[in-house]
């Protein structure tokens, strides 16, 4: 026995049978009814679509014999697939390559084979045959051979055709699937939003209403029915409009959920709002608004007991406080050394309390949005000065010198000027606490982002390391617990910065590293039609 | 300053025991002044009329007759009528400065004051009310 040898594209032809998707599958009847016309054909009594695997040939279809498969050592279809006609042995007792081969000297006892291969795509790669077997020696007629010819085309048709059809089969399966995932997907969405009794907005990132569903309760937005195709700058109340406009640009910029609260008057009684704004798409976000009027209820309560405990701390602090300092100035008659001192450490003391109070009271009404800021248009450097002139008594007994730095953007900021003061002081007062004697802080102003105007306080005092950037603005934040005590202040002041700032619609942030100084930097928005420059 | 009145009598009109005593002694030991008091509104408009101080010094915040009845009061008697008035109040948002000079005062000075810079303080706001 002879093994037929490899084909010369044996890898590229196995991978044309395994793109043929036909190996080990179930009987069909078109391969079927194609044997059998062999048969008939030829008048042999074995025909087969034989597919010639790596190892084997597999029987696609079958008329005459048992088995689906056989080693392709012993396979006749293994020398057929190397002929580009058809392959023919007359008579397999007198052919040296088949004459020894177990068919031929066992069952089925094969004497004739004639097969023609089956080649499939444009390189014509034979995946398999097929063929006509008998138990005599004989030979086909030239109609006969002819017909297993057009047979074999009829063959490789039907197995393109199958394919196609397979392919498209999937296709629609994947598009059904995918349409009942969709359909789904919108009727948990259509679900989740009946459901929700929030009111929601979408607006585009200019700040255009795109689409709005009205919450259950009372609307927080007047007139929400007209609201499509308008801007919130002009159917929002202004301050609420300059908050979400605010937020909507971060959760762009972000791609995080931004929330925002705030109290509205509707209908003569006091309603808070909590709003989440989150992008819903690469130019527009939609924001989320609910009804928390319960919640802030509770939480007013308790800012309301804050408050209260405050201004009852202030007052008898303030009596403290002043007749202390009559005291100690001698007012009421002269004191004995070490009297005077104790009197001067308990009037430092109530001071440091009273600036603590002042602090809290002064964090709880803008938490509580009662903060009225007087918008005009503030000239940068007259703050820088004003403050820089404030500070410099601070300054000199700690042995920093305070230098205002060029104004090089001479556009005005939309601001409340002692607001502005008042959290450059906050801010200079902190830069002197941390500066080493005989240092100096920077008060400068540059271009900001999103047309911004950025005042910056440079200091050379020991850094902050990254970690912490974000929770220096948090409330009684030190970085060092003993450094309320050693550096005074009331771990107040970066807070009511951020909510000063914030409340301006501007932003704060830092740029600082241990061993490199602290930047800190807030903006504000310049006042419209200034921001630009010719 | 050659306008400027000469002081030589305040009234202090405060319903807080405490503060009435320390601005008191505040503007009689820092300031230097001959001091009245008063603990209401309604003593105040007695005490103004009997010691003729050169300038009044009037808690916004009192019970019965707070700051703005009293300076009302005040105007309505010609001998009380051109006493300069100071609002003393921890109100001072500019709208409520607004309304302290709406109703006739000659300036506030805030609270808590500071017993050391207090007679000062009442200077600079008689200095300023009485410029051009």
């Amino acid at each position: 026995m002879i093994p037929a040898p490899l084909h010369p594209r044996e890898d590229a032809r196995l991978q044309a049978l395994a793109d043929a998707e036909l190996l080990d599958t179930p009987p069909e009847a078109m391969f079927d009814d194609i044997v059998h016309l062999a048969s008939y054909i030829c008048g042999t009594p074995i025909a087969l679509i034989s597919l010639v695997d790596r190892e084997r040939q597999w029987f696609k279809a079958r008329t005459g014999i048992d088995g689906h498969e056989s080693t392709r050592d012993v396979a006749f279809c293994a020398h057929a697939i190397l002929d580009n006609g058809l392959f023919e042995v007359q008579d397999a007792h007198t052919d040296p390559r088949f004459a020894d081969n177990p068919f031929v000297t066992g069952a089925p006892f094969v004497r004739f084979y004639a097969g023609v291969p089956l080649t499939v795509g444009d390189d014509a790669l034979p995946i398999g045959t097929l063929c006509a077997l008998d138990r005599r020696p004989r030979r086909l007629t030239p109609e006969q051979t002819e017909a297993m010819q057009a047979l074999a085309r009829q063959v490789v048709r039907n197995i393109e055709v199958r394919k196609a059809a397979l392919r498209t089969k999937a296709l629609n399966d994947e598009l059904q699937r995918a349409a009942a995932a969709l359909g789904t997907s919108e009727a948990r969405l259509q679900a989740l939003l009946a459901a929700n009794p929030d009111g929601m907005v979408r607006v585009a990132r200019d700040g255009t209403v795109l689409d709005r569903k009205l919450s259950r309760d009372r609307a927080i937005l007047p007139d929400a029915q007209h609201m499509i195709g308008q801007n919130v700058a002009d159917c929002f109340p202004p301050r609420l409009a300059r908050l979400f406009l605010q937020q909507l640009e971060r959760a762009l910029a972000s791609d995080t959920v931004q929330t925002l609260e705030l109290q509205e008057t509707v209908d003569g009684r006091a309603c808070d709002k909590e709003l989440r704004i989150v992008a819903s798409g690469p130019h527009e976000a939609l924001a989320l608004i609910r009804d928390v009027t319960e919640r802030k209820l509770g939480e007013r309560a308790k800012d309301a007991f804050v408050a209260t405990v405050s201004h009852e701390l202030r007052t008898p602090l303030t009596s403290i406080r002043g007749s202390l300092s009559l005291l100690e100035h001698g007012m009421v008659g002269p004191l004995p050394e070490e009297a005077l001192e104790m009197v001067q450490i308990s009037r430092t003391n109530a001071e440091r309390l009273l600036l603590v109070i002042n602090d809290i009271l002064d964090l709880e009404k803008l938490s509580a949005g009662q903060i009225d800021l007087s918008l005009r248009p503030v000239d940068p450097p007259r703050v820088l000065a004003s403050a820089a002139e404030s500070i410099r008594g601070m300054a000199a007994q700690a042995g920093v010198e305070v230098v205002v730095g060029e104004c090089p953007v001479g556009a005005p900021v939309l601001a409340d000027e002692a607001r502005v003061i008042q959290i450059l002081n906050n801010l200079l007062s902190n830069a002197i606490k941390f500066s080493p004697r005989g240092s100096r802080v920077d008060l400068s102003v540059e271009a900001g982002s999103c047309g911004r105007l950025r005042f910056c306080v440079t200091d050379h005092g020991p850094g902050i390391a990254r970690e912490h950037h974000a929770r220096v603005f948090e409330r009684f934040h030190q970085l060092d617990a003993s450094d309320s005590r050693k550096r005074g202040g009331t771990g107040l002041g970066l807070a009511i910065v951020k909510s000063l700032v914030e409340e301006h619609g501007g932003v704060v942030g830092l740029d600082s590293a241990p061993g490199h100084g602290s930047k800190f930097w807030f903006e504000l928005p310049c006042c419209r039609g200034g921001g630009e420059r010719p | 300053m050659s306008g400027a009145r000469v002081i030589g009598k305040v009234l202090l009109v405060d319903d807080e025991p405490d503060i009435r005593r320390i601005g008191q002694l505040s503007l009689a030991r820092v300031g230097r002044w001959q001091v009245a008091v008063a603990a209401s509104g309604a003593e105040a408009l007695e005490v103004a009329a009997r010691e003729r101080p050169d300038v009044i010094l009037l808690d916004v915040m009192m019970p019965v007759d707070d700051g703005p009845t009293t300076l009302a009061r005040l105007r309505e008697r010609p001998d009380t009528a051109d006493i300069p008035v100071i609002f003393m109040t921890a109100k001072v948002l500019p709208h409520e400065l607004q309304r302290w000079r709406e109703l006739g005062a000659a300036g506030t000075i805030p609270k808590p004051f500071d017993p050391m810079t207090l007679p000062d303080e009442v200077r600079r706001v008689l200095a300023a009310a009485e410029a051009p």
